[in-house]
């Protein structure tokens, strides 16, 4: 008759397949010579995190430092302390072309009643934004026109432009008339696109004059324009002097950031660099890991003889030192994530940036380490399932 | 007149040699074993006892000749087949191997988890093994804390609980005094009582002389009914 034995029972084993803890024996028995093993698994993970997690940071700070090299959009708000007409504000774009401003050109939005005018002549009110432009636009080279000319907006009578946008939105066409201040105009040209005032492909836009002749209150007015490369922080700074001497604190003027392309270039080059150090530190994990786990295999060769002689095929020798070594890889990488995250913290709060944490890496570090793991563990793994167990158990 | 029953071995001009080595292993033998054998095989060290536990085992395959386990030929056997046929075949070694740090009911459910079998079953399976061999009431202590008897009888436990076809022993009674060799011998007597085919390897007289047949090897070559 059977006893019951009192052995110890480890809570959760009841649902496993008996292999996997079999496999999962060492670890739970050796759990810190697991974490020394993974060690290498860690410190590679860590240093993952770590050099991607500065990299975001140091993108962020050169972003802000190649903004300040390199923009040389100028942007100019007279919305303060001019009526609309003063001198300053119709000179605006001459005087700046004069100090080196180029392709600058001023706008102002319009609080007036607009318009749909079908053929009969019925009025709908619509919610359209109603924009005032300089004839310096022309010079603008990133605006860019679908149909008619600016001569045609600034010579024709009663002519107005439209956004692309409303032509897709509201279905206005060339030719089509709308009111705007109780004054029928008719769309004589399309602002195709936009790269610095996207606002234009949602717009009614009109000749200054017309705007002003108009009236109402005048709105967000600005003149823009574009410094030579490294210039645009100076010439901003010069702008309220030029065009109101007497009084320059009516004036705000500003470089508008846009660095991209020097962005890229700069972050490709540090990247670079970082992911040659990242690869290295994965393939030293991968080697302390595959050393160590070779030999613990070594050292345990007898119970493997042992596992053959009772039956274990190769297959299941290989696929238990394999889970091994892919669960140590990915203690490893858990703890290297850890430890990375906690340096990126400590890094950030030093260089008193905000954290840049690497969510993709996070994700796919565990499974990465795990993976990194196995593999580090086939040459370990293979020793184990070649083993034979009769000529080892008698000659040992 | 009835069919000789299919034995559990066979070999026909079976002979081994190692890769490097002038001289065979194993020189060309012809032998059978049947269901119920209990054989003792003697001989001096290096006379090939190793090869020939290897090619019994199935744990290596013969050179040239042809072999059959249980009805298969196992020149054509795959390398899984050979696996599957070596479950029925369990070990005893002089060295009692054992899992160090692990209980004694561990070390006896070690073969279940590679054949295979539910873990629902493990421990009935382990405990009537180790009634058998009569350390039931050791089942929870660790290996390393028996004696040296003790942890030979463990070992025959571990080798019955899948309840092989054939046990092959090897010096099973080499480290132990003669009481506890005589309790090994008796616990190898059942289990041949109870069906299993036992080839054993030994230098020990007494051992040798339990066994019905008795082969020697000598030089490679392995001689059939050796006189007691």
């Amino acid at each position: 008759m059977n006893r019951a034995p009192r052995v110890r029972r480890v809570p959760g084993t009841a649902s496993r397949p008996p292999l996997l803890d079999e496999a999962l024996g060492p670890i739970r028995a050796q759990p810190w010579k697991t974490l020394l093993t993974g060690l290498g698994v860690a410190v590679a993970a860590a240093a993952q995190v770590l050099l991607m997690g500065i990299q975001g940071m140091n993108e962020s700070a050169l972003i802000e430092h190649v903004r300040q090299m390199t923009s040389n959009e100028v942007q100019t708000d007279l919305s303060r302390g001019f009526a609309p007409g003063d001198t300053p504000w119709r000179q605006a774009d001459a005087t700046l072309a004069g100090a080196g401003l180029a392709q600058s050109f001023t706008s102002w939005r319009l609080q007036v009643e607009v318009a749909a005018v079908d053929t009969l002549g019925t009025r709908t009110p619509a919610a359209w934004s109603t924009v005032a432009l300089s004839p310096a636009v022309e010079t603008r080279e990133d605006i860019a026109l679908a149909g008619g000319s600016w001569d045609d907006l600034f010579t024709t009578t009663r002519a107005v432009f439209i956004g692309t946008g409303l032509m897709r939105q509201d279905g206005l066409q060339l030719g089509d008339t709308i009111s705007v201040a109780g004054e029928p105009m008719v769309v004589r040209g399309v602002i195709a696109s936009s790269a610095s005032r996207p606002d234009l492909l949602l717009s009614v836009v009109l000749p200054d004059t017309v705007a002003l002749r108009l009236g109402g209150v005048p709105e967000a007015v600005r003149t823009t324009g574009f410094a030579p490369p490294g210039a645009a922080n100076t010439l901003a700074s010069a702008v309220p002097t030029l065009l109101s001497p007497e009084a320059p604190h009516t004036v705000q003027a500003r470089a508008v950031p846009d660095a991209a392309p020097l962005l890229d270039a700069v972050t490709a080059d540090v990247a670079t660099g970082a992911r040659y150090v990242g690869a290295i530190a994965i393939l030293l994990g991968f080697l302390m890991v595959a050393l160590a786990q070779y030999s613990a295999v070594v050292e345990h060769l007898p119970a493997y003889a042992l596992k053959k002689s009772v039956g274990a095929s190769g297959a299941q020798l290989l696929t238990e030192v394999g889970i091994q070594a892919g669960v140590i890889g990915a203690v490893g990488g858990l703890v290297g994530l850890a430890a990375g995250l906690v340096g990126l913290t400590a890094v950030a709060a030093w260089r008193d940036l905000v954290a840049y944490v690497p969510w993709g890496l996070v994700i796919g570090l565990p499974p990465l380490a795990a993976l990194v793991g196995a593999l580090a563990g086939m040459g370990a793994a293979a020793r184990a399932a070649r083993v034979d167990p009769i000529t080892f158990i008698r000659r040992n | 007149m009835t069919e000789p029953a299919e034995p559990l071995i066979e070999w026909k001009d079976v002979t081994k040699t190692y890769p490097g080595r002038d001289s065979q292993a194993l020189s060309t033998t012809t032998l059978r074993i049947d269901n119920d054998a209990h054989i003792a095989i003697t001989g001096p060290s290096g006379s090939g006892k190793t090869t020939a536990l290897n090619l019994l085992g199935l744990v290596d395959r013969p050179s040239t000749g042809r072999a059959w386990f249980a009805g298969t030929d196992l020149s054509r056997a795959s390398n899984r087949a050979l696996t599957r046929l070596r479950r029925r075949i369990a070990f005893v070694f002089q060295e009692f191997y054992l899992l160090e740090a692990r209980t004694v009911l561990e070390n006896v459910t070690l073969p279940l988890i590679y054949h295979g079998v539910p873990r629902a079953e493990h421990t009935d399976a382990a405990m009537a093994a180790l009634e058998l061999v009569g350390l039931a009431d050791l089942a929870a202590s660790r290996a390393n804390q028996l004696s040296g008897g003790q942890r030979q009888r463990v070992t025959l436990a571990r080798a019955v609980v899948t309840r092989p076809r054939l046990l092959l022993c090897d010096e099973p009674t080499g480290s132990l005094d003669a009481a506890n060799a005589d309790a090994v011998l008796d616990i190898i007597d059942t289990v041949h009582g109870q069906g299993a085919a036992v080839v054993m390897v030994t230098h020990d007289p007494r051992a040798a002389s339990r066994a019905p047949t008795r082969w020697g090897v000598s030089e490679g070559r392995i001689t059939l009914g050796v006189a007691a």
